[in-house]
């Protein structure tokens, strides 16, 4: 079996190394999960990875705090280990990075390898930033002149609302995560994934999607489905544009339609922040800062409520879609 | 309202390294990256609050601000104090540095806004920031 392999996950050119198979094939897993093909890749980031015990104290969290992951920021990159015993490393150069990752052969014996795939997440999302571009944990579609970034908490909507809008006749950029940047003052929003993370339930509403049960789990930590875009919906992607409008989706607890409520732009600003990891470091604060404060400037925002049925309305969009004109 | 610092006598006083901004068309926004608030500012707040960035005093402050067509009614001693309640400034080691910051335009009485909510301190993953569900 081959241990080093090459990927793209927008951006970033991906080597990944590990002489365990277990090992080798989890880290693909959360690799692969960002396959959209981007025309360049701005930045190398090799992973290594080894079965062992990895030495020194844990983390602090002084650079990033996570449920199962500390970062420290130290001079030549960061430092990070897990609740589970893992251990990582970066190296940062001009134009490339490297991480080491010792992960403790318990995690592969036991299986439980959630440690790597949020290690290789921490190694994406650092690599990302460094190519200068922010990740941002939010749908986004696009009809080629609005762009409407959606944003929930995990499980909160994003995806089923993006659904929605894409049998509605607008593009999907992502349903889950996409990159933020701006170019000249502008911004811009850039897909990773040409997946979907749909909850079986989902078929429910949009019965197009089909039997999620028998597909893959997206992730150990959800019930969620990867579904292929282009499996259900005809031409349903973009691949880049920019924001014109946020929403913050809400579930209502009841029956009822999609209601939406102007946001003033404290509120705009507060709804994009919150859906980006924003480390505790003051360069890169400044940096995720320095784009989306003006990002946000430019973009109206509307609090979107979802009734509990709303979707089983052929018109669920409608007053959402006049509020975004 | 903190009285003391209606005296000239208080010493040097500068932005907390741990304070994050950026510049927007009418002002700015500061993130404590310690207590994760933000902050919108006016540009005339953004304006004062870059002369602590090097360290002033508040002499320095009202001086300059006078400068720029800054009434003299308690406006600028009001604002910095709102600034150090928030706990954005702190006081300084050094002398006060003269800070290269120029105003333009017509004085509007300094304003800052702190969001309701903190960000999350502590995060689902790195790329997820939602607050982690109790396991």
């Amino acid at each position: 079996m081959p241990s080093d392999a090459t990927f793209f996950c927008g951006p970033l050119e991906v080597t990944v190394e590990a002489r365990s198979a277990i090992l080798y094939e989890k880290i693909l897993e959360t690799v692969r999960l960002y396959d959209r093909v981007w025309a360049s890749h701005e930045r190398h980031i090799a992973i290594h990875a080894l079965e062992r015990t990895g030495s020194g104290s844990p983390a602090l969290g002084t650079f990033l705090r996570c449920a199962r992951i500390d970062v420290d920021a130290v001079e030549s990159g960061l430092v990070a280990s897990t609740i589970g015993g893992a251990r990582a490393r970066l190296v940062r150069s001009a134009t490339s990075e490297r991480w080491d990752l010792d992960i403790p052969p318990v995690l592969l014996t036991s299986g439980n390898l959630e440690d790597v795939e949020e290690l290789v997440t921490l190694a994406l999302t650092a690599g990302w930033r460094s190519a200068g571009w922010i990740p941002v944990h939010a749908a986004a579609v696009t009809d080629g002149e609005r762009c409407v970034m959606i944003c929930a908490p995990s499980g909160g909507g994003k995806s089923t609302l993006t659904a929605a809008f894409v049998r509605r006749g607008w593009l999907a950029v992502g349903d889950d995560k996409v990159l933020l940047r701006t170019n000249d003052g502008v911004a811009q929003i850039a897909a990773l994934q040409r997946t979907f993370n749909l909850h079986p339930q989902t078929s429910t509403w949009f019965p197009e999607v089909g039997d999620l049960e028998a597909l893959p789990l997206y992730s150990t930590w959800t019930q969620k489905r990867k579904v292929k875009i282009e499996s259900v919906w005809t031409d349903p992607a973009a691949d880049l544009a920019s924001p014109t409008h946020i929403l913050r989706v809400r579930r209502a607890a009841t029956p009822g339609p999609i209601e939406c409520t102007p946001m003033d732009s404290g509120a705009v600003l507060s709804t994009l922040l919150r859906q980006i990891a924003i480390p505790t470091e003051r360069a890169t604060a400044n940096a995720i800062l320095g784009c989306a404060g003006p990002t946000a400037r430019r973009m109206r925002g509307f609090d979107v409520d979802v009734g509990e049925n709303a979707y089983e309305r052929a018109d669920a969009l409608d007053v959402l879609e006049a509020a975004l004109r | 309202m903190l009285d003391h610092v209606a005296s000239p006598d208080v010493p040097v006083l500068t932005l907390r390294t741990t304070i994050s901004a950026a510049v927007l068309d009418e002002g700015a926004v500061l993130l404590d990256l310690e207590s994760k608030y933000f902050y919108a500012l006016n540009a005339s707040a953004w304006a004062i609050t870059q002369l602590f960035e090097s360290g002033a005093t508040l002499a320095d402050v009202t001086e300059r601000t006078r400068e720029w067509g800054a009434p003299d009614d308690g406006g600028i001693l009001n604002f910095v104090d709102r600034l150090r309640e928030y706990g954005l400034l702190e006081n300084g080691d050094g002398p006060s540095v003269e800070a290269n910051i120029a105003w333009s335009g017509i004085w509007t009485a300094p304003s800052i806004e702190r969001q309701a909510e903190p960000l999350q301190k502590v995060m689902v993953s790195a790329f997820d920031p939602s607050i982690p569900l109790a396991e």
